[in-house]
């Protein structure tokens, strides 16, 4: 059975209030939704507690999927949603970088500095536009085709190319500035 | 944007998706220019060091965790005529109605699908304010309302119409129908209100819970609020709408449609919902619920602004009304009442401007929509926004709802 095929079994059996289903359909994305919230929020505790109220509200929101798109753009968009009103409720909020783990089969040493050229990047990341670090982030920290990017942000994928070349531009300026050199 | 930046980016993306696809690296790829090469580095470096995965703790418990959690789903769905079913179907199901009040509900039904077609009532469902189908829609829904006993029940039922009303709002706003967007918003907090009196009127060990289910909602009508008047043809999100509203003088439809709905300053809203360095901006559904509360409460209650301070150190509904002893039993206090005519709405000091730390009477004020303000809204706070006039305020419990808005 293809993962395609699991992920339908999977929502059929949610909707019909099978929790264990919906658990599964959980494991299934977290990485990938706590990753991407991770680097908008920049703090593990956040993106924790987020990622957990992104499961909920698709949770009670299943019964309006109509399968016009795949399941990742719906559950991203209940995402980018989540870390947008998180944005909006806490504005005042200091930026934090607080990434307490991260996955690598890297030595030690190497490890270190990918964190904090992790660190800074993401610092720099949080002077893009909203809609700039989100193409940044779907496109090359989650590896979403620009189609995908497109489907989320809701836009044409002409739009996220261009969205893609410009923050990079402008992220690429920020790590000169701050003698931030590329791993 | 010029064709020349255009075919820049296209040939960027093209080499950005040949790279994907090839799995070389940025400084094996040749033929380009030094620059796109940097740009192609940085997105190689983003790929390399952008990891991370949740913790193996949080892995292992947060599944068992989030399950726990889960409510149950609202009632299943027919097939058919999606929004109108959920309304049949969450009375079948959740309300177990007795034989008669079945037999009942299902003639009228059967009668509305002969007057007037299934097509008819499917399209009723989507009509909104100022077509003739609307009040067919409304109908419909206050009869599915009134069959339902059970608290919770209702309180998902009107939470469900009311994002109806949000939608039907959104579609007036983009030039659907005839209505008014301001009749589509009152509309909408009627709606809420009648969330409020279920929870008002159910037992105290009910209305927390339930109260919890109406913070989450009104966070989420927050943002349906706030894209009111967002063009979805524009590069603007949500963030960049928040900015444009709050780094200026323009008001926010909504918060001019409650201005004038309530009488009270559009430029007091825009400084609740824009926040300040000593207190958060709220969201419009909040924003909304206290002004009806205050306009509903009349002298007898406490002001919006009070409400506000309380949920933007955050407080949930529940708690706060609970406080004001409008849970958990019927409230005569909380049937409508207004105080005089409009334009004399109290002015007892609690209604200082967030973000005003001016004197008594400064009326200079901070910039943007401070400036706005009439004389109608008379400040007499010296300290900052929502933390004067706490003589009500009990200790916070963690009855916070999802706001979190306080704790960041």
């Amino acid at each position: 059975m293809s993962n395609d095929q699991r992920e339908e079994q999977l929502i059929a059996q949610a909707l019909q209030g099978n929790r264990d289903a919906f658990g599964d359909l959980y494991e299934f994305h977290l990485d990938d939704v706590y990753r991407y919230i991770l680097y908008r929020v920049s703090s593990t505790a956040d993106a924790e507690d987020l990622t957990e109220q992104v499961f909920l509200k698709v949770w009670e929101s299943l019964h309006t999927f109509r399968q016009e798109a795949p399941f990742k753009v719906w559950l991203f968009r209940f995402a980018r949603n989540t870390v947008i009103d998180h944005y909006r409720t806490s504005k005042n909020a200091e930026f934090a970088t607080d990434i307490s783990s991260t996955a690598s089969d890297e030595l030690p040493e190497d490890m270190v500095r990918a964190q904090e050229t992790t660190a800074r990047l993401m610092r720099l990341i949080t002077k893009l536009s909203s809609l700039q670090q989100d193409v940044i982030i779907l496109r090359f920290a989650n590896g979403y085709n620009a189609a995908e990017t497109a489907q989320i942000l809701d836009k044409d994928v002409g739009t996220i190319r261009v969205l893609q070349h410009r923050a990079l531009k402008t992220l690429q300026a920020f790590m000169v500035a701050e003698d931030v050199v590329n791993e | 944007m010029s064709d020349q930046f255009m075919d820049e980016s296209e040939i960027f993306a093209d080499r950005v998706d040949s790279l994907e696809a090839s799995g070389s690296t940025a400084e094996q790829y040749g033929g380009i220019t030094p620059e796109m090469q940097e740009l192609l580095l940085t997105t190689q470096t983003i790929r390399k060091t952008f990891t991370a995965t949740p913790s193996a703790t949080y892995k292992a418990q947060s599944r068992v965790q989030l399950i726990s959690k889960l409510k149950p789903l609202p009632a299943e769905r027919l097939a058919f005529f999606p929004a109108l079913s959920r309304k049949i179907g969450t009375f079948f199901v959740i309300s177990r109605p007795s034989p008669f009040r079945l037999a009942w509900v299902l003639l009228i039904v059967l009668v509305v699908f002969v007057l007037l077609g299934g097509g008819t009532a499917y399209a009723a469902d989507s009509a909104v304010p100022g077509e003739p189908l609307y009040g067919l829609d409304r109908s419909l829904e206050d009869i599915q309302a009134q069959l339902t006993k059970d608290p919770k029940a209702i309180v998902t039922l009107n939470l469900e119409f009311a994002d109806e009303r949000l939608i039907e709002a959104q579609g007036l706003a983009e030039g659907e129908g005839t209505g008014d967007f301001q009749d589509a918003l009152s509309d909408y907090v009627d709606t809420i209100d009648r969330v409020i009196e279920t929870i008002g009127t159910s037992a105290i060990a009910d209305s927390d819970h339930l109260s919890r289910i109406l913070d989450d909602a009104i966070v989420v009508h927050d943002v349906k609020l706030l894209r009111l008047a967002v063009d979805d043809g524009s590069e603007e999100d949500d963030e960049a709408a928040v900015s444009r509203y709050c780094g200026g003088s323009e008001v926010h439809p909504v918060a001019q449609s409650m201005a004038e709905q309530y009488d009270v300053d559009s430029g007091l809203i825009m400084n609740w919902f824009c926040g300040s360095d000593q207190a958060p901006g709220l969201g419009l559904g909040q924003i909304m619920l206290a002004l009806r509360k205050q306009d509903r409460l009349g002298q007898n209650g406490p002001s919006a602004q009070e409400m506000l301070r309380r949920r933007a150190e955050g407080e949930g509904w529940g708690r706060i009304w609970q406080d004001l002893g409008l849970l958990g039993k019927k409230n005569a206090a909380d049937m409508p009442e207004r105080a005089g005519p409009k334009g004399e709405k109290k002015s007892n000091g609690d209604d200082g401007l967030p973000g005003d730390n001016s004197s008594p009477g400064d009326e200079s004020g901070p910039p943007d929509h401070a400036n706005s303000r009439s004389n109608r809204v008379t400040s007499q706070d010296d300290g900052p926004p929502g933390l004067v006039n706490s003589k009500d305020k009990t200790e916070s419990s963690g009855d916070s709802g999802s706001q979190g808005r306080s704790g960041k």
